[in-house]
């Protein structure tokens, strides 16, 4: 893994939330990607647990997620994610953040 | 020959004989890998299935023999992680680390393999003499996914067999590996996994720190942990030594400003990187083209008309055929108790004779044409990969109403009876969410209360206020759904759940689940009918009842408007609720209700009974899940309720259409 070289963080009292001014240039929350579009995880926000969980489940940064469909109803996203396809709530998935990639 | 493992525990085990097993073999892995069916492979009906101590885990653990060995086997949960995420992992780790089994099989999904190799490298940190499953190989070559095995082995330094769990392929092979493992004539410890330097250094410098700690687990493992930030981990060392929790704080704060995220993200990734560095190296994936059969059932569950259209046709045709069918046959069995029953008992007989062995009658004719194939349908639904799309669709409502949206299939279950329901409660991650999801359980009509609105409700009045109480039932479970998510303190958590292949369920599977949730019934359900029903019939011979009806009559005749014989049999209702309307005849000595109760009385009395109080089996199962005060509560509650809003819906009725 490379190391990257310290940059300007700040964590926030309610879990972690680091502000690395370039990396979140064009991030978007992985809600904003349409069934069909590839995102690349850049950070993830909000609980602890559920980032941690979330992680576990291979949501780590620089990785490569496939949005597959939207519940209707404003529902949960279905991803696909390291050959594993996962349906995750529209609260945390609004926190997943992603830079859209392109086709 | 049995001499080398004189250390194997045999303390906890399930072996149905108490020889000293020959070895201990525990189970592991994600969920869903086909863990269980392996298991039930290997231990058939030599299991059992009970509860962790003090935990609501289920601890499933058998025996078998194998050529001249016994082997103890324990089902570990399946889990993603062993961190502090949810007790089965803690439970999980605690086990290997504690009981120290002689071998670890981590069963992995071949479909799936670099997310099970994240689990697998965790199982490695603990340091346990492992060997790997290759589980589903054909489902994986399907996919065009080919595993090589023994590249596998050579990364890793454990032995990997393939297998195909639900055809007993490859199964005996784990067993002989295993056995060869514990005589020590095959090595099976891990190669130890690096990860980069940063961290390894760190880990080192903790590693000396921990030497002089004595804990099960070995110290890397406790190292990797520290910096990570796990609690229970570190709450054991902070009592034994403060300074290393500290180093290993400010060792993470470390990571965390060289990679700019949190130190167990970072250790998550690395982790990751090299679960898919070694399935890069030791998968070939051809990607097969075709959007298969499963992919298109999919899209049209999952499409925003078709896909509740679908959901709806799915459930109204388990609910008609299954009492459709229930109906006839539950008369067949019936008449056959009927014939052997004797005649003209009268009096205390008949009531004794209907409190006991109609007890276990009544277990056997409501549960064998009614919930047996409810269930039965219910899992086949469950093992096709179908309850999850479900949850999928109706994660946003169910968030509406308060509930989780994985609630939804104890919801269902619920409808059949409500014991294993609550049960099953246990899918959903936070306590908060299980219990809020169990009480609104107990308000979901069950066959028992079905059979009451069917049977006097729809039988003498109409249909359609049958219709009507099970409409206001619904809008009572979301409001209770709503009010016990206010009321409920604690942690709930979003829907995060995977979703596997659509796949044909598979018989053994499904037959071997509903058995298992049939057990559930009859440990619980059929005790409580019997002991209740004897009970009953003992305070019905000392006289007892009459002076509870004089006492209840202020409630039962001038609140409620019903004649006071009702407090009688909303006691009996308590044990089982479709006496409520059986009493009535032995009572009486009539089948013509209409006789005893006015059409509104009957409409008000079944309101009533579909949500004054949980039955004494549903008690016991709310006791055991979330211990005696909350289930004292949610009975107190809903006694006060049914009884307030049931005067005031006779009221109602009464000044509607009289």
């Amino acid at each position: 893994m490379q190391h990257r070289n310290g940059m300007n963080s700040g964590s926030d009292s309610n879990g972690y939330r680091f502000r690395h001014r370039h990396r979140h240039k064009r991030a978007i929350s992985v809600l904003d990607l349409k069934p069909g579009q590839r995102g690349r995880i850049v950070s993830l926000r909000g609980n602890q647990k559920i980032v941690q969980r979330l992680a576990d489940l291979g949501l780590t940064p620089e990785t490569t997620i496939h949005i597959l469909r939207t519940a209707p109803l404003n529902g949960p996203i279905e991803i696909a994610v390291r050959g594993s396809r996962l349906a995750i709530g529209r609260e945390i998935a609004r926190n997943i953040l992603v830079h859209a990639e392109e086709e | 020959m049995s001499s080398c493992h004189s250390h194997s525990s045999n303390k906890k085990s399930g072996s149905d004989n108490e020889e000293k097993a020959d070895l201990t073999i525990a189970l592991a892995g994600n969920a869903n890998v086909g863990k269980s069916v392996i298991f039930n492979y290997f231990t058939g009906l030599h299991q059992h299935v009970g509860n962790w101590p003090g935990k609501t885990v289920e601890r499933a653990e058998g025996s078998l023999h194998y050529k001249g060995y016994k082997i103890d086997i324990i089902d570990l949960p399946g889990i993603y992680s062993l961190s502090t995420f949810s007790i089965e992992e803690l439970v999980s780790r605690e086990y290997i680390a504690y009981e120290k089994p002689d071998v670890v099989i981590n069963v992995v999904d071949a479909c799936v393999l670099e997310r099970n190799l994240f689990f697998t490298l965790q199982l490695i940190e603990m340091q346990v003499p492992l060997i790997i499953a290759v589980n589903m190989i054909d489902l994986a070559r399907e996919k065009g996914i080919v595993i090589d095995e023994k590249k596998l082995s050579e990364i890793l330094g454990v032995p990997v067999i393939p297998t195909i769990g639900i055809k007993g392929i490859g199964v005996n092979r784990l067993i002989e590996e295993a056995i060869r493992v514990a005589e020590g004539d095959l090595k099976a410890i891990p190669k130890k996994i690096e990860y980069g330097r940063e961290i390894e250094d760190r880990i080192r410098k903790l590693e000396d720190y921990l030497k002089r700690i004595e804990l099960p687990y070995p110290s890397r493992f406790i190292a990797i942990k520290l910096l990570e930030g796990d609690e229970e981990i570190r709450e054991e060392i902070r009592r034994i030594n403060e300074e290393i929790v500290e180093v290993a704080e400010r060792y993470s704060k470390e990571i965390e400003e060289i990679h700019g995220e949190p130190c167990p993200v970072v250790i998550s990734s690395e982790r990751y990187a090299i679960a898919s560095r070694i399935a890069n190296e030791t998968q070939k994936i051809t990607p097969t083209k075709k959007t298969s059969l499963t992919d298109r059932i999919d899209n049209l569950i999952t499409h925003k008309v078709l896909g509740y259209i679908s959901m709806f046709l799915i459930m109204f045709f388990v609910f008609y055929s299954i009492f459709t069918f229930g109906d006839i046959l539950s008369r067949i069995i019936s008449g056959f108790f009927d014939a052997l029953r004797p005649q003209n008992l009268g009096g205390y007989q008949e009531i004794f004779w209907e409190g006991a062995v109609g007890g276990f009658v009544a277990g056997v004719t409501l549960v064998l044409p009614y919930v047996l194939p409810f269930y039965f349908l219910l899992t086949i639904l469950e093992d096709t990969g179908y309850l999850p799309r479900v949850a999928f669709m109706l994660d946003n409502l169910m968030h509406k109403i308060g509930l989780h949206g994985k609630a939804i299939i104890p919801m269902i279950m619920g409808y059949g009876c409500n014991v294993p329901a609550c049960y099953s409660c246990r899918i959903m991650e936070t306590q908060r969410d299980r219990l809020i999801a169990a009480f609104v359980i107990t308000f979901i009509p069950c066959t028992a209360r079905i059979i009451v609105i069917l049977g006097l409700v729809a039988t003498f009045v109409n249909v359609w206020w049958a219709f009507t109480l099970l409409l206001l039932d619904l809008i009572i479970i979301l409001i209770m759904g709503r009010i016990a998510f206010k009321a409920i303190p604690g942690e709930s958590m979003g829907l995060i759940m995977e979703l596997h292949a659509l796949r044909m369920p598979s018989p053994r599977v499904v037959i071997t689940q509903t058995l298992s949730r049939l057990k559930t019934i009859i440990y619980i359900v059929f005790p409580s009918y019997i002991i209740g029903g004897v009970i009953l019939a003992a305070m019905y011979s000392f006289n007892l009842l009459k002076p509870i009806e004089t006492l209840l009559a202020p409630i039962t005749v001038d609140w409620l408007r019903l004649p006071s014989i009702v407090s009688v049999l909303l006691l009996f209702g308590v044990v089982r609720k479709e006496l409520v309307i059986i009493m009535p005849s032995i009572l009486f000595g009539t089948t013509d209700l209409a006789r005893i109760f006015t059409p509104t009385q009957m409409i008000v009395l079944s309101f009533i009974t579909m949500i004054y109080i949980p039955c004494v089996a549903t008690f016991t199962m709310l006791k055991r899940e979330f211990g005696w005060k909350t289930a004292l509560y949610i009975t107190i509650f809903e006694i006060l309720f049914a009884i307030a809003l049931g005067g005031i819906f006779s009221r109602v009725i009464q000044f509607l259409f009289e």
